[in-house]
């Protein structure tokens, strides 16, 4: 009887040593869950604050990141990765060898099947999912300021994103306004959207834009690493150039100028790293610890850093053409390496980007007042105020060459003029392969004496299948809303 | 009187009888006919015997009236033999059936009659000729049906094991380890191989399903050695090994002067292809400008090894180097001095005792493995105590506690296939024109102040020339200055009580400990390399995985008559948390010295936590009847963190039944077919593994993730995963049926099993539209289908006394097919997962032909089917020579092998012994991507094999079946099908010799036992490429990895 009892006692043991009903609950305690935002958010105005403006900053952080994609690639590091491979696409920028961002430099990128078509699309898609996380999260009825503003602040990203998408997998908005472009997302579901045509997709940049300017009124920004009203209007200038809504390019780009002094010959000299230059509205700023040291801009176009470009010799130079455009005592002349260069690099290369102060810790350029001078004086000139456009330019290029005067161009002249004076400013800051694409103008690589190497030697019309990305293979296996139909040609 | 009369009669009876007693002379052998020496013979129902002689032979005096003898003797089947009027026989005795072995299962043993699943024991002789540091590692080919993918060379490292195919797609694939009996979490590599008793590899649901939640990809039971009844020994090991490399790398041009003619090659066709210029004057230009650039051409290869002018190193008119030219310096040849022979010693003691009321064992091993690539090893420090105390006759209470520390040396890891820092591909991809160390222009080496021979960084500091590889590496340098540690304490510490009553039950207790701890130095010297302009990198990190288990048997035992059942019923209970810490700091100012203090920059810090638990209820019911039949049941029902509350519990159950047809009355007959067992089992197994989509295992995959990112000095949250609350357990229905088998005398065993292993609810990652921001989603999709075979075959065509030889071959065949998708098809990368078809089925651009003219790859475009994305025979297929618009097709062509295995053999003749492992593997494609690197030309300065120099298209070969290999272009060796390759292979694994000596005279000395042993590990490798080695991956991807190490080991083994 004892033993009986001492074996139904066993029996029961067996089963009190079961674990508490909370036994197998677990925290995290590496990345944040979603339950634990929901919660820290809901706690108080304060805290969702807190929230949504870390997901704005996540997303500042994502644009300077390493490895956006997938696959590690030294050809991916956000935004300004974006910016070089796309000048390799265009005229005006040459790489001496095939190695990273040879990819974009010989047109391969561009094919559905390449990392380079992926990178890109991806990066802005996430930046749009995130955008979409804060503007679902704050209410529209929202009382408090500081939240209306994160959400003003998240809009403006997502139209830049949507802006700079629709302008790599479409040609230009003139003319292709009923084409496909992008799909749009609200941020409601993760199912697979359709192309949207081109005149939806900017219908949505300016609708994001717009609001989230007026939405900035009376915000002061921490640093310039944030956005404001005036990198919004910034944004705007650009979009409405790009559509040629010449008068509001004008009026945005003069907005946003306003209060960002060009810089100094010495400053324009200095390497085009440093988030304290005056002129940058925007910019992200690299330390130690964001640094993403070899994959990075500066170890890709820096040819006096101990990168890629200047270990490696994977030089980025100019296009001799453009080169020969500067007037020789132009400063700016002075930024690519001429015969016998004193730096021992060869004719051609620049050494307009250099980040010669720390290792790989120079700052990321993505707006700076100039742009806008230019924006502002090629909308001045296509809306019958030349006069007004030549003394932007006046204002802008004087400082840099002595012998600049007051242009005697007109007209279509003009027009030139204002594009090789961008072409020269904005050289490698990502501009010149959109504006071939905006302004008509065909690649040619291909020409008497041309220092474009082999690998990207030849010819393509602006408006070519070479022109505009495909959509990722990705993308198309993914989304059924996008079949092989939808893509864009080969 | 009468009593007196009786004994009279008595006496008299005995005396007759004696007068009546017969003589029997005879000779006892075994089958073989080699005589037996000490055999019992005995008079049937009496004390009245002898023993065999030398010869085997014996002479008895029987009584009056015996009518048979029975002979026995250790290890054979004892015999009744008949002497009714016989007075000279011949005795052949059988091998016989030796004790009934005894297998560690799940949560404890069972009688290997009574397993009706299909279980694989490897013994510890087999363990001990291990040379690898992670037992497992040395297991290939000897287990059917478990593939053992070496992974790397490096040592210490784990092996990749699949169990029957492959368990899921994007979960985990790996087997369960369980160390006596615990669930285990640390690394096999921290455990002495001597420590092991034995190895079961379980393989089916019936023997599976009581780890339920664990056990869909197989279980491997390790079990330590442990104290037994009766006496004490002691067991000294001592060997000493040699390490080389084993597998001889591609065929890579060592010649500087082949070397620049290949790189001439390549400038030229460049010029002539695509410059359009005439062959003269592009070979002119080519050899001009080939080690400077003097017209901007784009290609240079910067140093110029010979006493000519750069312009005049090659002759234009031969693409060779100038004739009379000699050599200034003779680089030296990097793979000498990344490579070098080297040591590895183990030693070994360890002292096990046993008694009535306890036992004992304690073990004490040391293994220093140097690895034959320059600041790479493995050294392992073990000690190992374990005691049982037989308390009362029902209480037993033990423990045991294992301790090991390992360190090992690692220089290619975080160095990816293709960087330059990976030695590896360094070896490959560096152009033998490339010294090591500095040369003037004079051709002298360069020293420094200190008299020291400097390094060529190729940046043009040491010497005049500058490299265009990887300039400012020195990969012999710099590795010898960095440090790649990592340093582990594993102390595993166990206890258990068993409390028996009434007649036949016992109450288990086990509680184990288990803790990881690592210190993991990362060190990149600034001397030149990667971190040489950040002033050095360092990282220190420390993690520490912490697991702790309780499990509650409660069981029962009994035996009645010709009926055995047992039964067992427990819970268990599992944490396991893993903390991780690291910093990471740069700016050193020793370049050799990697500790944190002695830099001065923070770049990061970084610290979390993961936490993993599981709890089940489980259940096994076994019965036999009459060693005939036997029937086993499992449940088990669990619970586990990874999933959320509502989905967090599954359910797993195996049965298996087995017939013992020899036991059968009606069989006693059949005297061919010595032993025939038939078994079948089914059963339902879960798997709760999923890994984020990068790698590395999510514990929270039901919860969106967000990371914290730094955005200046606030913070940042970014989505980094989505979480799905509805996924839950993969589940995998495993059937099995087969039969084990003896035949002829027992001199003939053969195995089989066919099995199916059914997949679903796949836990996977599955792809959401890139364009909806979010990567990918886990969730259950998907079923896949594993079936095959596995057949084992032991021979023993001679056994006699002083000879015995065993073959043992064994193979496995299986096919896997997607049975199902949620989309029609999923990319990825070079295969792609289609319903229908296995897991591993290629699909990439497939490679045409060169076109004669121009030396241009073409691959095939169009003819597919808009639809379905397949061939259609109604569309034509044409070629093109542009890569980006080439087609993906499917190539009918799969990384899973069509049968793989092994083949062993042993020989024992007197106190020799011998064995021979071979591995195999027949059919599977690999796709060898390191090789067809080697012919890229577009990075000036790497290296080629040397079939670019006579087997690529050239103007003068038009006819070659590569295409032209050209400075300006690689995109004629772009991946496509022309990576694939045959990985079929056969390896001659292991051979070992072994003389034991175990006489009088050692005795008399205390000593049981001597035994001197060679091995020799990895010695031979037979594969379609020089330099291919498809048992370094599952799919035979190859990549930049350790290549194996070849050991030759002596050693002396010593029992007392």
């Amino acid at each position: 009887m004892k033993k009986l009892l001492l074996f139904f006692g066993l029996v029961g043991l067996l089963f009190m040593v079961s674990c508490n009903k909370d036994y197998l609950d677990t925290q995290n305690k590496e990345y944040v869950s979603a339950e634990q935002l929901d919660e820290l958010a809901a706690s108080s105005p304060e805290a969702l604050l807190a929230v949504s403006d870390g997901i704005l900053g996540g997303s500042y952080a994502y644009m300077r990141e390493f490895n956006t994609w997938t696959g590690g690639r030294h050809d991916d590091f956000g935004q300004k990765s974006i910016d070089l491979g796309l000048d390799l696409m265009s005229n005006d920028v040459v790489q001496v060898k095939d190695h990273w961002f040879g990819n974009y430099y010989a047109y391969r990128g561009r094919t559905e099947p390449f990392s380079t078509t992926h990178i890109v699309w991806n990066f802005y898609y996430s930046l749009v999912k995130n955008m979409n996380d804060i503007i679902s999260f704050i209410p529209d009825d929202v009382e408090r300021q500081d939240l209306k503003y994160v959400k003003a602040r998240a809009m403006s990203v997502r139209g830049l994103a949507y802006y700079n998408l629709v302008r790599v997998y479409q040609h230009t908005y003139a003319e292709n306004q009923s084409s496909a472009g992008v799909p749009l997302y609200d941020g409601s579901s993760f199912d697979g959207q359709p192309r949207s045509s081109v005149q939806l997709v900017y219908d949505q940049i300016l609708a994001d834009l717009n609001e989230s300017f007026i939405g900035l009124e009376g915000y002061t920004r921490g640093g310039i690493t944030d956005i404001d009203q005036s990198v919004v209007a910034g944004l705007l200038a650009r979009v409405y150039l790009e559509i040629e809504d010449y008068g509001n390019a004008a009026s945005m780009a003069n907005t946003a100028k306003s209060g960002y002094p060009l810089m100094s010959n010495d400053e324009w000299m200095s390497g085009f790293s440093n988030i304290n230059n005056g002129e940058w509205l925007w910019g992200a700023d690299i330390d130690a610890e964001t640094s993403t040291i070899y994959a990075s801009f500066f170890s890709h176009m820096g040819n006096l850093d101990p990168g890629y470009a200047g270990l490696l010799a994977v030089y980025k130079s100019i296009d001799m053409r453009l080169y020969n455009a500067i007037s020789d005592s132009d400063i700016r002349k002075s930024a690519f390496a001429g015969d016998d260069d004193v730096d021992g690099l060869p004719k051609y290369a620049n050494k307009k980007f250099k980040d010669l102060v720390s290792f790989f810790q120079g700052d990321y350029l993505y707006m700076r007042s100039a742009e806008m001078y230019l924006i502002e004086a090629e909308a001045l000139a296509n809306s019958g105020d030349e006069a007004g456009a030549k003394a932007l330019l006046v204002e802008l290029i004087g400082p840099r060459d002595p012998n600049y005067n007051t242009s005697s161009n007109t007209g279509q002249a003009l027009l030139n003029e204002i594009y090789v004076q961008r072409r020269i400013e904005l050289w490698g800051e990502g501009f010149a392969w959109f504006d071939q694409k905006r302004l008509g103008v065909d690649l040619v690589r291909e020409y008497e004496g041309s220092n474009h190497t082999t690998l990207g030697n030849f010819n393509y019309a602006y408006n070519a299948n070479e022109m505009i990305y495909q959509i990722p293979e990705d993308e198309i296996n993914a989304n059924d809303q996008i079949n092989a139909e939808d893509q864009n040609p080969l | 009187m009468k009593k007196r009369s009786l004994l009279l009669f008595t006496l008299l009876f005995v005396f007759v009888s004696m007068g009546a007693q017969k003589v029997v002379n005879g000779t006892v052998k075994d089958e073989a006919g080699t005589p037996l020496i000490g055999a019992n013979v005995l008079v049937k129902d009496t004390d009245v015997g002898t023993i065999s002689d030398l010869d085997g032979s014996f002479s008895l005096t029987v009584p009056q009236g015996s009518k048979a003898l029975v002979i026995s003797y250790t290890g054979f089947s004892s015999q009744e033999i008949n002497i009714e009027g016989i007075s000279s026989i011949e005795i052949i005795l059988a091998e016989g059936t030796v004790l009934e072995e005894i297998v560690f299962v799940a949560y404890g043993t069972q009688k290997k009659s009574e397993i009706t699943g299909a279980v694989t024991v490897i013994k510890s002789d087999e363990i001990e000729k291990v040379q690898a540091s992670n037992v497992i590692k040395g297991l290939d080919g000897k287990i059917s049906g478990v593939q053992i993918i070496q992974d790397s060379g490096q040592p210490g490292s784990s092996p990749t094991v699949r169990i029957r195919g492959i368990g899921s797609i994007s979960g985990s694939s790996e087997p369960l380890y369980v160390v006596d009996g615990v669930p285990y979490n640390g690394d096999i590599s921290s455990i002495d191989p001597m420590d092991i008793e034995s190895i079961s590899v379980l393989k089916d649901a019936s023997a599976n399903a009581l780890y339920g939640h664990r056990g869909a990809n197989g279980v491997i039971i390790v079990n330590t050695k442990k104290g037994k009844k009766g006496g004490m020994s002691v067991t000294a090991d001592f060997s000493l090994g040699h390490i080389t490399r084993a597998v001889p790398d591609y065929n890579i041009i060592t010649d500087p002067s082949e070397f620049y003619q290949a790189a001439f090659m390549a400038s030229r066709n460049n010029l002539i292809i695509n410059e359009g210029m005439e062959a003269s004057e592009a070979s002119a230009l080519a050899a001009n400008n080939l080690i400077t650039d003097v017209d901007g051409l784009g290609y240079q290869i910067g140093y110029n090894n010979y006493d000519a002018e750069d312009g005049m190193v090659i002759d234009p008119t031969t693409g060779k180097v100038r004739a009379g030219t000699n050599f200034l310096y003779t680089p030296e040849n990097w793979g000498d001095y990344l490579f070098a022979n080297a040591l590895k010693t183990k030693a070994y003691l360890s002292v096990a005792s046993g008694t009535d009321k306890s036992s004992y064992f304690f073990s004490f091993g040391n293994e220093q493995n140097e690895g034959y690539a320059i600041k790479s090893g493995f050294d392992r420090t073990s000690l190992r105590f374990s005691m049982q105390q037989y308390v009362k006759d029902y209480l037993e209470i033990g423990g045991t506690v294992n301790y090991s520390h390992t360190i090992q040396d690692a220089p290619i890891d975080g160095y990816g296939s293709g960087t330059y820092a990976n030695l590896f591909n360094w070896a490959r991809i560096v152009a033998p024109i490339y010294p090591i160390f500095a040369y003037d222009a004079e051709g002298n080496r360069v020293q420094g102040p200190t008299g020291d021979d400097l390094y060529d960084f190729g940046d043009g500091k040491n010497s005049p020339w500058i490299r265009t590889l990887g300039g400012t590496q020195n990969p012999y340098g710099v590795t010898l200055e960095n440090i790649q540690n990592n340093t582990y304490d594993n102390i595993l510490g166990k206890i258990y009580g068993t409390f028996r009553f009434l007649d036949g039950f016992y109450f288990t207790y086990n509680g184990s400990a288990d803790v990881r701890l690592g210190t993991l130095t990362s060190f990149s010297t600034p001397i030149g390399g990667d971190a040489a302009n950040a002033g050095g990198r360092g990282y220190a990190t420390s993690t520490k995985g912490f697991n702790i288990t309780h499990q509650e048997l409660l069981g029962y035992q009994k035996d009645y008559g010709i009926h055995s059942v047992s039964a067992l019923f427990g819970h268990e209970s599992s944490s396991y948390n893993y903390r991780y810490l690291r910093a990471h700091k740069t700016n050193f100012l020793l370049s050799d010295q990697a500790f944190l203090d002695g830099a001065v920059i923070i770049e990061e810090v970084n610290n979390f936590e993961r936490d993993y638990k599981v709890e089940g209820y489980f259940s096994r019911l076994s019965y036999e009847f009459d060693q005939k039949y036997a029937l086993n049941l499992s449940f088990r029902r669990d619970a586990s963190s990874v999933f959320h509350v509502d989905n967090r519990w599954g359910n797993f159950w195996g049965a298996g039944v087995s017939w013992n047809i020899t036991n059968e009355d009606f069989f006693k007959d059949v005297s061919f077919i010595d032993h025939f067992r038939v078994k079948a089992s089914i059963g339902q197994l879960g798997n709760d593994i999923v890994f984020y989509p990068g790698g590395g295992r999510n514990y929270y995959p039901f919860r969106d993730q967000y990371q914290v990112v730094k955005n200046g000095d606030d913070v940042g949250i970014k989505l980094v995963f989505l979480g799905n609350k509805d996924l839950t357990w993969e589940k995998s229905s495993n059937m099995n049926v087969g039969f084990e088998s003896r035949f002829a005398n027992n001199r003939v065993g053969l195995d089989f099993d066919y099995f199916t292993r059914k997949v679903s609810d796949l836990l996977y990652n599955r792809p959401l539209p890139m364009s909806s921001g979010a990567p990918s989603i886990p969730q259950n999709i998907g079923d896949m289908t594993n079936k095959g075979f596995e057949v084992t075959l032991n021979l023993t065509p001679v056994k006699t006394k002083d000879f015995v030889w065993d073959i043992n071959l064994n193979g496995t065949h299986y096919s896997n097919q997607i049975d199902s998708l949620p989309q029609p098809f999923i990319d990825d990368g070079r295969f792609r997962l289609t319903t229908g078809r296995s897991r591993y089925d290629y699909h990439m651009k497939e490679f045409s032909h060169v076109d004669p003219e121009t030396g241009d790859a073409h691959w095939f475009v169009g003819g597919l089917d808009a639809e379905t994305g397949e061939i259609n025979p109604d569309e034509e297929r044409t070629t093109t020579a542009n890569y980006a618009e080439a087609d993906e097709y499917y190539m009918d062509k799969s990384a899973i092998p069509d049968l793989y295995g092994g083949v062993s053999t042993s020989l024992t003749y007197k106190d020799f012994d011998l064995g021979i492992g071979f591995s195999y593997q027949y059919g599977g494609f690999g796709y060898d991507g390191v090789y067809y690197n080697l012919f890229d030309a577009t990075q000036s300065g790497q290296n080629f094999v040397r079939e670019v120099l006579d087997q690529t298209w050239t103007p003068e070969n038009t006819t070659a079946e590569l295409p032209r290999v050209d400075a300006a272009t690689g995109e004629n060796f772009y991946g496509s099908s022309m990576y694939l390759i045959d990985a079929s292979y056969f390896a001659l694994k292991n051979i070992s010799i072994g003389y034991t000596l175990n006489n009088k005279a050692l005795s008399k000395a205390g000593i049981t036992s001597i035994r001197f042993y060679g091995i020799a590990d990895n010695i031979y490798l037979k594969s379609a490429r020089q330099g291919f080695d498809p048992r370094l991956s599952l799919t035979s991807l190859t990549s930049n990895e350790y290549s194996l190490m070849r050991t030759l080991t002596a050693g002396l083994k010593i029992n007392f």
